[in-house]
């Protein structure tokens, strides 16, 4: 039988499904962020499945931002700041804390696997709990497998 | 307990205690009540009250300059204190007329679903009461009537049956921001699914945006929402909005064991926090 698909279309059906994960790693950039930092300068090998982005405290990371990443594709979502009393700005991370333990259950209520969104505390000399968490979170997160919530949809271009 | 009503309301306008009353007057349908504001004591003789007056008119507090007095139930007394708590509207320009509130019914002649559970039938705040002549307190409740059994039957469902529930309730919203609008704690001057740098949430109905959209909202009033059900009675394609609201105050509940528009003293729960909140889901 005659195949009738484009050469174009063709490489994308014989093309392999996207094996490995994508996580957004939102650091504070005084601790989670240098602590990154560290793991690599100390030569720890971790996987490479993380996308960093830095902001100011943990508290900037708006719950929004999770929810857009997910929606934008990524698998997972990493969100990492200072370990309680230690926050730059002494209260930034306590309300993190309230914020996220509160939007995980709505995330969790609107039907999204809870393996999809992790918080941790790494302080800016823990280079090696950085490579510990980022290889529990990428295995967590690969047992979830890869986000498909709008896949199948063709209307959205959002 | 309408004669009551006009009597106290006559009074107010009477000593120039307020400017105008919000409150509520007959429509020309039997099975709803509109909205009304009064200025002059003549006027009092629209002032009704039934089961009926459904509409929370602490939405209309912020937007009328002035001393104002305002017909309340417990539920709206609520939104009030809320809106006190995030300094929007001040104790002493405001004259609650609070009500005794019996059962609220819809366009149907059904009890609504949030007066089953209702804990404040007399509110918890007024400057005047109005008092009916049956009690609330005499009102059967059912077993089936507990605070959150409205959410049990979802929270039951796995992660993936309850995408498919929300996403297919998404489907329908057609973005008229009609649950914005009625909100009494929905008020942004800017509301973020308005701003295009950046654009947060596509504007358009679809199923992206629509669910950006409620995920934002209910977030946003976690914590504030005192359950007045209003966003999912005016909602035009029947999202059932409430059990979103609801489940942040439950979580909110038994996490930070906050119940919102009871204290107006009190910090709103997500503006607030404990060295002992919970954290056993942080690595």
């Amino acid at each position: 039988m005659k195949d009738n698909r484009s050469i174009k279309e063709r490489d994308l059906g014989s093309k392999p499904a996207r094996e490995k994960v994508k996580i957004a790693a939102f650091l504070c950039k005084w601790c989670s962020y240098a602590g990154a930092d560290l793991a690599g300068g100390s030569r720890k090998k971790y996987p490479p499945n993380v996308i960093v982005i830095r902001t100011p405290c943990s508290a900037r990371t708006n719950p929004l931002f999770v929810w857009k990443s997910l929606e934008k594709g990524l698998d997972g979502v990493l969100v990492s700041g200072c370990h309680p009393g230690e926050c730059h700005y002494s209260e930034g991370n306590y309300h993190t804390r309230r914020n996220f333990a509160v939007f995980r259950k709505l995330l969790e209520y609107i039907g999204i696997e809870p393996e999809r969104f992790h918080m941790s505390w790494v302080s800016a000399a823990e280079g090696d709990k950085w490579a510990e968490v980022v290889k529990d979170v990428v295995k967590v997160v690969e047992s979830a497998g890869p986000n498909t919530y709008f896949s199948k949809k063709k209307e959205d271009n959002g | 307990m309408v004669e009551q009503l006009r009597q106290k309301a006559k009074e107010l306008l009477k000593n120039k205690e307020v400017e105008v009353i919000i409150g509520y007057q007959k429509s020309n349908n039997n099975s709803f009540t509109t909205p009304c504001f009064i200025e002059s004591e003549d006027g009092v003789d629209r002032l009704t009250w039934d089961e009926h007056c459904v509409y929370n008119l602490s939405l209309y507090l912020k937007e009328v300059k002035g001393k104002v007095g305002v017909v309340a139930k417990g539920c709206d007394v609520k939104s009030i204190v809320a809106l006190m708590q995030e300094n929007q509207i001040e104790r002493d320009r405001v004259k609650i007329i609070g009500l005794e509130c019996q059962m609220q019914v819809d366009e149907k002649g059904q009890v609504l679903e949030k007066c089953r559970t209702c804990q404040v039938h007399i509110p918890g705040m007024y400057d005047e009461l109005v008092r009916s002549k049956t009690s609330a307190s005499k009102i059967e409740s059912k077993e089936s009537d507990k605070e959150y059994s409205v959410l049990e039957e979802l929270e039951a469902k796995s992660t993936s049956e309850r995408w498919q529930f929300w996403q297919r309730q998404f489907e329908k919203c057609i973005r008229c921001y009609a649950c914005r609008q009625v909100c009494p704690l929905c008020y942004c001057s800017e509301c973020i699914t308005e701003k295009s740098v950046p654009q947060w949430i596509f504007p358009s109905p679809s199923l992206k945006g629509n669910t950006t959209w409620n995920i934002v909202r209910a977030f946003h009033l976690a914590g504030r929402c005192i359950d007045c059900g209003e966003c999912e009675r005016v909602c035009p394609v029947n999202i059932p909005l409430r059990r979103l609201n609801k489940k942040m105050e439950k979580e909110i509940q038994t996490m930070f064991n906050y119940v919102p528009g009871l204290d107006s003293k009190k910090k709103p729960p997500l503006v607030d926090f404990r060295v002992d909140d919970p954290q056993e889901f942080i690595r």
